[in-house]
C-alpha cells in the first residue's frame, strides 16, 4: 500500500510541469499574431481608453516574463479576466458549463468501454473467425469516420427522417442527450476494441494461462478471471490517450448538436473573437486531460502491482 | 590521402543508401500481398490523382463567380452527381477540389512533424545524456497532449488560414515521430556496426543518417501513413469549426459545416463530402495498419 | 530382479500432430511408455524432440493446433482420452500435476501467491473456509522450504527470486497430493546454484509423498542424481529406455551413445568435445525408417526402409535400433 500512496504522490509531481506547459501555451496564444495584444481583450466596439484600461488590467506593459508571472498568479485566484462579448467573468461562464461537458465525456466513455472491451474479447477469442474479421472491418471503418461526420449522419437518421430524438440542446431531457453520447462512444470504440483484442491474443499465448489449466481450473475462469485482468491492463493505461480524444470529441460533438458546454463555448468564443473566453476553455480543457490522465495512472497502478514499484 | 577519404565516405554513403533501397523494396514486394495494403494504396492513388488533375477534369467550377438562384440545393442528379448547395455551387466538383487542400495540408504538416521528430528524436536517443534528457522530456509533454485541442489552440490563436493549420498540426504532431525515432537511434545505437563506423573516424551526423536512420524506415512510413489520417481528421475537424481552412477555400470540413444547417431539406450537401473523407482517411489507415502488420505485427508501442 | 511394480500411467501408440495449412507436423510418433507407482522417470532429448508434448498430451493439453490423433494414455487403467473434458480437469491439478520450465512466465502475475495457491486447493478439496485455507497454505510453503512464508502469500511473482517462484510452482503442483508429478525443465531456468537446491527439494517431496515423478529435461547430470529410469527420445520416437544405471553403464542406441560421450566427465582427458553430426529431422516429411539413419554411424539399408521396433535386449532395458535383435518383437514395452 506504501508503494501505491508513493506512486500517487511522483505521478501528481510529473502532472505540474504538464500544467505549467498548459498555461504557458494558453498565456503564449494572446502573444502569437502580431498586432496589439490588447486588442483582443476589449469588445469589438471600443474606445482608445478602453484599450489602455485592458493593457492596465491585464499588465500587458510589463515584460513578457513577469506577464507570465502575473498571469499564473491571477489564475491561481480563480481569475481567468473577463469576456469581451458578455462581460461576465470568465471562471464562472466556464464552471457553470462545467457539469454538461463532464455528463457527456463520462457517458461516452462508459458506452466506448461498453461496446469495446466485451466486443474485443469476444474477437480476440475467436480470432481469425468470420465474426472476428468483420469486427476488424468495423473497427477500421468506425475509426476512420470523423466524429463530426457520424454526428450528422446520426442526427440525419433519427432526428431528422425518423423523428425519434431531438435535434440538439437539451431541451429534450433525457433524449437529447443520447445522440451525442453515442456519437463520441462510438467513435472511441473501435480504439477500445482493438485494444482489447490485441492485449487478449497476447494474453492468452503467455504459458501461465497452459499451467493455469494444468492447476485443473475451469476455462472460463482463466480466460475472465485470470486473462481477463492482465488483458485489461494495457487497456486501462489508454484510458489518459482516450480521455485526451474525448475532450477533443466533445468539442466537436457539442457544436454539432447545440449540447451547452465548455466545447460549445469554446468554438462560439473562437467565431466572437473573445479571447479571454477562449484562453480560459482551453485552459479548463487541458486540465481535464491532465487530471484524467492522472486518474488513469493511478487506476493502473491500483490494478497491476509490477507498476508501483517503479 | 583526401582522396582516400573521399573514397571511404562514399563507400559508407553509398552502401547506406543501398540498405535503404533495399528495405524500400522489401517493403514494395511484401506489402503487394497484404489485402489492407493493396486497397489503401490504391485509395491512396485515387485521391491524389483526383487532387492533382482536378483543374484539368471537366468538372464544373468549384467557386463559380455568379450563380443562377435556380441553382441552389438541387437534389443529386446527372448534372450534378451530388448535388448543389445553398450557393448553387455544385457539391461533386467542390468535394474534388477539397480533396487538394486536405491532402495538400496533411502532407505538408506530417512531412515537418516528420523532419522536427527525427532530428530532435535521432540527436536525443543517439547522443544520450543531457540532451537525450531534455529532449525525451519535451516529447513526452507534447505527447500527452492532445493533438487536436493544441491544433485548436494554435488555430485560434494564429487565426483561420491554410499555413495557420499546417502549423497547428505539425506542432501537434512531431512528438511521435521523436518518440519513434529515440527509441529506434537508442536501439541502434548499440549495435557494433555504428561502433565500427565511428572506429574508422565517420561524423556522428553521417552515422545518425546513413546507418540508423535507414533501418528506422519501416515504422517511419507506418507512423507516417497513420499520421496523415490523423493530419486529414484534425483539418477537416477545424475546418468544421470554422478554425481551419478559410470559407472561401472548399474543404471537406467547412462543406460540412456550410451543409449542417440544411441537414432536413438537403442531405446531400453534408453527407457526400463525409463519405469521400471517410474513404480517404480509411485509405490512409489501411495503408499504415497493413504496413504494421507486414512488417512487424508486434509494433505495440506505436499507439496513436 | 525387483517386483512388478503397479503402473500409474500406460501409454501405448501415441500419436500427437499439428495440423498446418504448410503441412502436418507429427511430434509424437507412435509412444510407447510405461511409468511405475513410486518412481522417478526422466525423459531425455534434444530440443524439440517431444519431451514436453508427451507431458501435454498425458493432460490433454496440446496447444492447437495439436490433436492427439492416435494410442491410449491409461492413468491408473481409465483412458484419458475418452473422458470428457470436465473429467479431466479433476484430474489436473489434482491427480496429475505439472511444473513448468520458466517460473517467470509460469505464474499469473497480477494475483498474488497465497490467492494462487489458495484457488487450488479450494477448488480440489473443497475448502471454503478461509481460516482452514491460510493454514494450508502456510503448511505447503513451510513444505517446500520458503522461508517467510507469512509474507510471501501476500507477494506477487515478480517480487520473488527465481528460485522461490519455482517453489512457488511446485507447491502449486504438489498441494493436491498428485499421484503422478510431470516436471518439465525445472531447473533450466534458474541459477545454477539454485539448480541443485529444487532438485534436491523435489526429489525429496516426491520421494516422501510417494508419488511418481516424469522428470523432462535435456541434462544428463540430473537424470543420473534424480532418477529412477531413463527414457531417451529423438524424433518424437523413444529410442532407449533403461534404469539409470544400467543406461549410464552399457548405452545401447547409437543416440544415447553419442550423448553420454558428448558430456566431458570429470578427471577426463580431451582435445576436442565430441559431436553428433548432423541435425533434427524435419518433423513434417514422414519417414518409413528409423529417424536417427542420417546421422548415426552404423546405418544400414534396412535402418532406412524398416523402423525398428523396441526390443529387449536386458532386464527392464529396451531398444530401438536394428542393430539388436532380441527375444520377443516389441509386444513388451516399458
Amino acid at each position: 500500500m506504501a508503494n501505491l500512496v508513493s506512486y500517487i504522490v511522483r505521478k501528481l509531481l510529473l502532472a505540474i510541469p504538464i500544467i505549467i506547459l498548459a498555461t504557458f501555451i494558453v498565456f503564449l496564444m494572446l502573444h502569437l499574431t502580431p498586432g496589439d495584444p490588447a486588442l483582443r481583450l476589449v469588445p469589438p466596439r471600443h474606445t482608445s481608453q478602453d484599450v489602455e484600461d485592458a493593457r492596465e488590467k491585464y499588465g500587458l506593459n510589463e515584460s513578457l516574463p513577469v506577464q507570465y508571472a502575473s498571469f499564473l498568479w491571477r489564475l491561481l485566484h480563480g481569475d481567468m479576466g473577463t469576456s469581451v462579448t458578455t462581460f461576465t467573468p470568465v471562471d464562472i461562464m466556464v464552471f457553470n458549463r462545467l457539469p454538461r461537458t463532464l455528463e457527456l465525456m463520462a457517458i461516452g466513455l462508459t458506452i466506448s468501454y461498453s461496446i469495446g472491451i466485451p466486443l474485443g474479447i469476444f474477437s480476440a477469442l475467436r480470432q481469425n473467425s468470420v465474426a472476428d474479421r468483420g469486427v476488424m472491418v468495423f473497427t477500421l471503418i468506425a475509426y476512420a469516420m470523423p466524429s463530426f461526420w457520424l454526428g450528422i449522419m446520426l442526427m440525419l437518421i433519427f432526428a431528422v427522417k425518423l423523428h425519434w430524438l431531438p435535434l440538439g440542446g437539451t431541451v429534450g431531457g433525457f433524449a437529447s442527450i443520447i445522440l451525442p453520447t453515442i456519437t463520441l462512444g462510438l467513435g472511441n470504440s473501435a480504439l477500445t476494441t482493438r485494444m482489447m483484442r490485441s492485449s487478449m491474443l497476447e494474453v492468452l499465448r503467455m504459458d501461465y494461462m497452459t499451467q493455469l489449466r494444468s492447476r485443473g481450473l475451469p476455462e472460463r475462469e482463466v480466460i475472465f478471471k485470470h486473462g481477463l485482468k492482465n488483458a485489461i491492463l494495457p487497456v486501462i493505461t489508454v484510458i489518459g490517450l482516450d480521455i485526451g480524444w474525448f475532450v477533443g470529441g466533445a468539442v466537436v460533438v457539442e457544436t454539432i448538436f447545440s449540447w451547452p458546454g465548455i466545447g460549445k463555448l469554446l468554438v462560439d468564443s473562437i467565431q466572437n473573437a473573445d479571447f479571454p473566453v477562449v484562453q480560459g476553455c482551453i485552459l479548463i480543457l487541458a486540465m481535464f486531460v491532465v487530471l484524467g490522465n492522472l486518474l488513469a495512472d493511478i487506476l493502473y497502478a491500483y490494478v497491476d502491482p509490477r507498476v508501483r514499484l517503479g | 590521402m583526401i582522396l582516400r577519404r573521399q573514397l571511404n565516405n562514399l563507400m559508407i554513403s553509398w552502401k547506406g543508401a543501398r540498405g535503404f533501397r533495399r528495405t524500400m523494396l522489401d517493403i514494395v514486394v511484401r506489402g503487394s500481398r497484404n489485402p489492407m495494403v493493396v486497397i489503401g494504396a490504391t485509395i491512396i492513388l485515387v485521391m491524389v490523382a483526383l487532387a492533382i488533375l482536378a483543374p484539368v477534369l471537366p468538372i464544373a467550377d468549384p467557386t463559380p463567380p455568379e450563380v443562377n438562384p435556380g441553382e441552389k440545393l438541387l437534389p443529386p442528379s446527372t448534372r450534378h452527381w451530388f448535388g448543389t448547395d445553398n450557393i448553387g455551387q455544385d457539391v461533386f466538383s467542390r468535394v474534388i477540389w477539397a480533396t487538394r487542400v486536405s491532402l495538400t495540408v496533411a502532407s505538408l504538416a506530417i512531412c515537418f512533424s516528420l523532419m522536427i521528430g527525427v532530428i530532435l528524436g535521432l540527436t536525443a536517443g543517439y547522443f544520450g545524456g543531457a540532451v537525450d534528457y531534455i529532449i525525451a522530456g519535451t516529447i513526452d509533454l507534447f505527447w500527452t497532449f492532445p493533438a487536436f485541442l493544441l491544433a485548436l489552440a494554435l488555430a485560434a490563436a494564429l487565426g483561420a488560414s491554410l499555413t495557420n493549420v499546417i502549423i497547428a498540426i505539425s506542432i501537434s504532431f512531431w512528438a511521435g515521430f521523436g518518440r519513434l525515432m529515440r527509441g529506434q537511434a537508442l536501439t541502434v545505437r548499440e549495435r557494433q556496426f555504428v561502433e565500427a563506423s565511428r572506429a574508422l573516424g565517420a561524423k556522428n551526423s553521417r552515422i545518425m543518417f546513413t546507418h540508423v536512420l535507414p533501418n528506422c524506415i519501416a515504422p517511419l512510413i507506418v507512423w507516417a501513413s497513420i499520421g496523415v489520417a490523423d493530419a486529414i481528421t484534425i483539418e477537416s475537424s477545424l475546418s468544421f469549426l470554422g478554425a481551419g481552412t478559410p470559407a472561401t477555400t472548399p474543404s471537406w470540413g467547412n462543406m460540412l459545416n456550410l451543409g449542417m444547417p440544411f441537414i432536413s431539406e438537403a442531405w446531400w450537401v453534408a453527407t457526400f463530402p463525409g463519405v469521400v473523407l471517410l474513404i480517404t482517411v480509411l485509405g490512409f489507415n489501411l495503408l499504415g495498419d497493413g504496413l504494421r502488420d507486414v512488417l512487424d505485427p508486434r509494433m505495440k508501442g506505436l499507439r496513436r | 530382479m525387483m517386483p512388478r511394480r503397479k503402473p500409474i500411467i500406460e501409454i501405448r501408440g501415441l500419436r500427437t500432430q499439428f495440423i498446418m495449412r504448410e503441412g502436418t507436423v507429427t511430434a509424437l510418433d507412435g509412444i510407447d511408455l510405461i511409468i511405475y507407482e513410486n518412481e522417478s522417470l526422466g525423459i531425455v532429448g534434444e530440443t524439440g524432440c517431444g519431451k514436453s508434448m508427451t507431458a501435454f498430451s498425458i493432460l490433454r493439453l496440446v496447444p492447437t493446433p495439436g490433436k492427439i490423433t492416435a494410442g491410449s494414455i491409461r492413468f491408473k487403467g481409465v483412458e484419458l482420452r475418452k473422458l470428457t473434458e470436465a473429467e479431466m480437469r479433476s484430474i489436473r491439478g489434482r491427480l496429475i500435476s505439472m511444473i513448468f520450465q520458466d517460473p517467470s512466465t509460469s505464474l499469473d502475475p497480477v494475483f498474488t501467491i497465497g490467492f494462487q495457491l489458495g484457488e487450488v486447493i479450494s477448488l480440489h478439496q473443497h475448502v471454503y473456509d478461509q481460516s482452514v485455507l491460510n493454514k494450508k497454505i502456510l503448511e505447503m510453503l513451510k513444505l517446500v522450504r520458503i522461508a517467510a512464508p507469512q509474507s510471501v502469500v501476500k507477494q506477487y511473482p515478480h517480487e520473488l527470486s527465481g528460485g522461490m517462484k519455482q517453489r512457488v510452482m511446485i507447491a502449486l503442483a504438489l498441494s493436491c497430493n498428485p499421484s503422478l508429478l510431470i516436471a518439465d525443465e525445472p531447473t533450466t531456468a534458474l541459477d545454477v546454484t539454485i539448480q541443485a537446491q529444487v532438485l534436491r527439494l523435489l526429489k525429496d517431496l516426491v520421494k516422501k509423498s510417494g508419488s511418481s515423478m516424469m522428470l523432462i529435461t535435456h541434462n544428463l547430470g540430473i537424470v543420473a542424481e534424480t532418477c529412477d529410469r531413463v527414457c531417451i527420445m529423438y524424433a518424437g520416437r523413444i529410442v532407449e529406455i533403461a534404469d539409470t544405471h544400467e543406461l549410464f553403464e552399457k548405452p545401447q542406441h547409437p543416440y544415447t551413445k553419442g550423448l553420454l560421450t558428448a558430456f566431458p566427465k570429470l578427471g577426463e582427458q580431451r582435445e576436442e568435445l565430441s559431436v553428433i553430426k548432423g541435425t533434427v529431422p524435419n518433423l513434417m516429411k514422414p519417414f518409413p525408417g528409423c529417424s536417427f539413419v542420417d546421422r548415426c554411424d552404423f546405418a544400414t539399408d534396412e535402418c532406412r526402409r524398416v523402423r525398428p521396433s523396441m526390443i529387449e535386449v536386458a532386464p527392464d532395458h529396451f531398444v530401438s535400433c536394428h542393430l539388436y535383435r532380441g527375444g520377443g518383437e516389441g509386444d513388451r514395452v516399458g
